[in-house]
């Protein structure tokens, strides 16, 4: 059963991934952004599960769906290395925006989570 | 442009496998909370290298279902930005910074460096960033 939810977890959050990413359209800079506000997003719902199964009793059960499931669905470092190699090879602008997605997509992704499980231990 | 059904359907079938295998290797090398997270890298970078050498093939991207389903799909759920984050939290929660900032910057920085070797063994030349396919 738990094997079951994890699935269709894991296909949910991939299925809102790629909507989010399609509702961009299919320019590599814009999808690199999506990726970037994706990863931030699912890493702040990751710090809130690990941070209410840390301090407030959410069950294993529920960490797996929602966190390995939904969570670990949802973001993605494959599109993430695939779109900063991508633009990397472009020219300068398009370097320039490899850049700052990949600094941003270093940094923000963990203080999202980080504040999240922070305020949620508490 | 917009994905068809057939388009999301791959990649929750794609999903819910790679979500699958993730967890599965995740339970035969769990790591305990606060210490150094190795199967995320390692999923993390054998994601990163395969959607490298996709790329290099030119199997990436909405051409087709099943590439939608491998690279959107499979390794987009495969691969994992959110175990990374909380993993980085819990190193420096347990009073491990260098650790956690080893880990974030081993990721990135093999991660890009797999996947852009990988695409280049793989074979095709990068001449228009515009005309690929995306991966999620």
């Amino acid at each position: 059963m738990l094997i079951a939810a994890l699935a269709l977890a894991g296909a949910l959050g991939a299925v809102a991934r790629h909507a989010v990413t399609d509702t961009v359209g299919s320019a590599p800079e814009r999808r690199a952004v999506a990726v970037l506000v994706i990863n931030v997003a699912g890493s702040a719902l990751l710090g809130a599960v690990v941070g209410l199964a840390r301090a407030h009793g959410l069950g294993r059960d529920a960490v797996v769906i929602v966190g390995a499931g939904l969570c670990g669905g949802f973001t993605t470092f494959s599109a993430y290395a695939h779109l900063t190699v991508l633009l990397a090879g472009g020219g300068d602008e398009l370097r320039g925006v490899a850049l700052r997605t990949a600094v941003a997509g270093l940094v923000l992704p963990p203080l999202a989570a980080g504040i999240a499980f922070v305020l949620t231990s508490a | 442009m917009r994905t068809r059904p057939a388009g999301v359907a791959a990649v929750a079938l794609g999903g819910a496998l790679g979500t699958l295998a993730r967890y599965g290797v995740t339970r035969l090398h769990p790591a305990a909370p606060g210490t150094f997270p190795w199967t995320t890298l390692f999923v993390n970078l054998v994601g990163a290298a395969l959607i490298g050498a996709l790329a290099g093939r030119g199997r990436v991207g909405p051409a087709t279902p099943g590439a939608v389903a491998v690279s959107a799909g499979f390794l987009g759920a495969f691969t994992t930005f959110s175990a990374l984050s909380v993993e980085t939290v819990l190193l420096v929660d347990a009073g491990r910074p260098v650790p956690a900032i080893a880990y974030v910057l081993g990721t990135v920085v093999g991660g890009l460096g797999v996947c852009a070797v990988a695409w280049r063994v793989a074979g095709r030349r990068r001449s228009n960033p515009r005309a690929e396919g995306t991966a999620c």
